[in-house]
């Protein structure tokens, strides 16, 4: 073949014997390439059949386009889940869809390290008289994050691998497939942002900065301790339904689009609507009342509510999941408050047992146990003003409570009681909203409360007015237009029951639940002033 | 009267001729003034006037403030043994003035339960009235049924609006059997139940003793507090002696009347599982069941 292209140089030099001598070397160049190129090609399509002896175990998948038929081979493999990789199935074969996380190539091994969800464990590719080098190399070149299937002989490891998951096997790799690959470039990788935070100087600690996560959500999502986070938030949203369910609450779906708004009218959204204006809906407040003045008893909601407040701190969305119930009561608005107190109380309980996940979070971010109370522990507003005071706070009877005044109670509480959540009841009138029920004893306070963990407030909640006189007089107490919330007030003009109720947001409860620092952790594609993508 | 008319009139002034230099009266003040003047003297009198009526009353003002500032300054003084003695008699036991805020937290072990807690109210029974509620740690996944007892407690006491303190107990992985928090700023956790009864007493008890009394009363207690931990039997019967010393005379540990070591020292025997009691010492504690137990 050398002396075919030969030939086919010379031919050329014959043929361009009028070009310039610069350019005629330039062209002698290039076609030598290319000819080599073309050899080498050759070579290796006539060396592979008879020397890969591992033609057919790897390979990249055509597009999966849902093309195989019933009785195809591929669509009766059963998977086995990582995390079912243990001691008891040592010597079996099993198939695995995972990620690649890392991979290792060291001579003619390739170690890989494969995951799914949080899972991990380790595989190894060595060349034998089973496997090829072209196999390995294979292997070793795939980009990370890619989606593999793979064929592995379960085996023990020979010491313990205190870098994965499951931690005594390792895979022995028969098969190897790319079934979708990611780009080689990565804006982040998952290794980094799986990192534990510490304040230590010592080795790697390269981190991941809380917007290149949020840009790049869904690599981000992939670390253990957010595939943790959101499982538990899921959890936590069921526990919530199921607790109240149990206690004969029904769900209901209250609108989001409305004509004004209901609380205040500062921090709501407008949007176009046809020929008008509406309202994103702060608070589905007013379509719970109205449901309790329908006869519904108990309802609770679970939906998205709308802020429009331009605050860039580490608690406050603009959009988030808010868990609101309300509940009509006999006697006494307490009724409602323990029944809230003690769906918490079951959310607690529940989410303690939840070790595997909690783990992972405290793998990351740390992460102190939640202590409670059960019963769950109740002061009086007056009282913790009180213990304010005695700290050497300077704090009105009357006063609302400012964000660091609201931690330090939580200090305070947590040093004396040593609980992280409780309920602060009675609170002064003057600071609450005008459909709060007074207090019958003193008109300074007011049947409300607001319910605490770890020093911030998650709910607040209080007795409303049923009576739409009373309700007219406070709301002119508070100077609102009456005319507006007309709709509101005629509600409870044909006989309503007392009822009191409360609202959660979803993604507060899960942060402060596991200490996080910042509500964007918990909320899978936040919104807030800055942010409206992913 | 009939009036006469003066013989001499004496229309003009009489002018008597000295050689001294006159001097103006200062006391009559129209005299040989013109009116300007007289207005003008008046103001300034009026002026000084005023300014010695706001003096007075700045030095009246200055003289109420110092006599609140003696008052506040010599309460601490008030709190003093003799005079506590008679404000308990008076059965106004204010806890909130000695540094509880609002309630105590008792943290109890679920292991050594706190029993002196079930018979508090026959303690100091027409002084003071204990309020309980009772809460479950998060550090325990629940509660043992033999605490229930402790539970009824609550149900008994929620009537009383009137009590003095609040006793807010949480069942708790506590190292020691008890922890009683009073206030987490300006005072440490005692550590056990007996330390628990000793701050009731000081707030409480009006019975004066003599220092060899006090220090047999407190080395009581302190035995009390030993027995618990204590699993030796020789030192068990060592400890057990010097409680019964003096039983003979009096019905209960320490004289003639129920006190905190009767309560410790029950509550203590209570909770073991063999306390080895001999005979006279267990002719007591029949007694102290006896009593505590009853239904009042």
């Amino acid at each position: 073949m050398v002396i075919e292209a030969q030939e086919v140089n010379k031919n050329e030099n014959q043929e361009s014997a009028n070009i310039s001598k610069k350019q005629q070397k330039k062209l002698a160049k290039d076609a030598l390439k290319a000819a080599r190129k073309d050899e080498k090609k050759q070579t290796t399509e006539n060396a592979e059949p008879e020397e890969d002896i591992s033609a057919g175990c790897y390979g990249r998948f055509n597009l999966i386009q849902s093309e195989d038929d019933a009785t195809s081979e591929r669509r009766k493999r059963v998977f086995t889940h990582v995390k079912c990789l243990q001691k008891g199935i040592v010597g079996s074969t099993v198939w695995v869809r995972a990620r690649l996380h890392t991979s290792r190539a060291k001579g003619k091994q390739c170690f890989v390290v494969l995951r799914q969800q949080e899972f991990t464990v380790q595989g190894i590719l060595a060349v034998s008289e089973k496997t090829s080098k072209a196999m390995v190399k294979f292997a070793s070149n795939i980009s990370k994050e890619s989606l593999l299937d793979i064929c592995a002989i379960v085996s023990l490891t020979p010491q313990r691998i205190d870098s994965c998951s499951q931690k005594d096997v390792e895979l022995n790799i028969i098969q190897i497939w790319e079934v979708s690959r990611a780009k080689p470039q990565l804006p982040l990788l998952v290794e980094d942002a799986s990192r534990p935070v510490t304040d230590e100087d010592e080795g790697l600690n390269i981190r991941v900065n809380q917007d290149t996560r949020l840009d790049n959500r869904v690599l981000d999502l992939r670390t253990p301790a957010n595939q943790a986070i959101f499982r538990l938030e899921s959890y936590v949203c069921h526990l919530f339904r199921e607790a109240l369910s149990n206690q004969g609450f029904i769900e209901i779906h209250t609108p989001k689009i409305i004509n004004a708004a209901s609380e205040g009218g500062a921090n709501v959204f407008t949007v176009s609507y046809f020929k008008g204006n509406a309202y994103l809906a702060q608070s589905p407040q007013l379509y719970k009342q109205m449901a309790i003045a329908g006869d519904f008893e108990k309802v609770f909601t679970v939906g998205a509510v709308f802020r429009a407040e331009d605050s860039n701190t580490h608690r406050h969305l603009t959009e988030f999941v808010g868990l609101d119930l309300e509940m009509a009561f006999k006697y006494h608005y307490h009724e409602v408050m323990q029944t809230i107190g003690n769906v918490f109380l079951e959310i607690f309980k529940a989410l303690r047992k939840r070790t595997s996940e909690l783990e992972a979070v405290k793998q990351q971010y740390g992460f102190e146990p939640f202590k409670f109370l059960d019963p769950p522990l109740c002061l009086d507003y007056s009282v913790g003003i009180s213990m304010l005071r005695e700290a050497g706070e300077e704090v009105g009877d009357e006063d609302d409570l400012s964000t660091p005044q609201e931690k330090l109670l939580g200090r305070l509480v947590r040093a004396k009681y040593d609980t992280d959540f409780y309920i602060l009841d009675k609170f002064p009138l003057a600071i609450r909203p005008f459909y709060t029920m007074p207090d019958p004893h003193n008109p300074k306070y007011s049947n409300s409360y607001d319910m605490f963990m770890r020093g911030e407030e998650i709910l607040s909640g209080a007795q409303r007015i049923h009576d739409p006189e009373l309700l007219t007089e406070r709301a002119k107490h508070h100077g609102i237009d009456v005319e507006k919330i007309k709709s509101y007030i005629e509600s409870f003009l044909y006989g309503c029951p007392p009822h009191a109720g409360g609202g959660i947001g979803l993604e507060r409860v899960v942060m402060l639940y596991l200490g996080l620092d910042n509500i964007r952790k918990t909320s899978m594609f936040p919104r807030d002033p800055k942010r409206l993508t992913p | 009267m009939y009036q006469l008319k003066p013989l001499i009139d004496f229309n003009d002034k009489l002018s008597t001729n000295s050689p001294m230099y006159s001097m103006k009266n200062i006391h009559t003040k129209n005299v040989n003034s013109d009116c300007n003047e007289v207005v003008y003297d008046d103001v300034i009198l009026n002026n000084v006037e005023k300014k010695q009526d706001e003096l007075l009353k700045q030095i009246n003002e200055i003289k109420d403030l110092l006599a609140i500032l003696k008052a506040e300054l010599s309460k601490p003084k008030i709190a003093s043994p003799g005079k506590e003695k008679h404000k308990m008699h008076n059965k106004n036991v204010d806890f909130l003035k000695n540094g509880v805020n609002y309630d105590v937290v008792l943290n109890a072990s679920v292991k050594n339960p706190p029993n002196s807690l079930l018979v508090l109210n026959k303690l100091w029974p027409d002084l003071v009235k204990f309020e309980f509620s009772w809460h479950v740690h998060s550090s325990l996944k629940g509660l043992p049924k033999n605490l229930q007892k402790f539970e009824n407690l609550s149900a008994n006491d929620s009537k009383s609006s009137t009590s003095q303190l609040r006793i807010r107990v949480v069942w708790k992985e506590v190292w020691c059997d008890c922890e009683l928090v009073v206030s987490p700023l300006n005072c440490a956790p005692l550590l056990g139940e007996v330390n628990f009864l000793r701050f009731l007493n000081n707030n409480l008890s009006y019975e004066e003793m003599d220092t060899s009394t006090q220090t047999i009363f407190q080395t009581k207690l302190d035995i009390c507090h030993c027995l618990q931990y204590c699993d030796n039997f020789q030192q068990q019967q060592e400890y057990y002696s010097d409680l019964i010393d003096g039983l003979e005379k009096n019905k209960w540990l320490a004289g003639n009347q129920l006190t905190i070591v009767d309560v410790a020292c029950w509550s203590v025997l209570t909770n073991m599982k063999n306390p080895n009691l001999n005979s006279s010492l267990s002719k007591w504690f029949n007694n102290c069941n006896a009593y505590l137990t009853k239904s009042n």
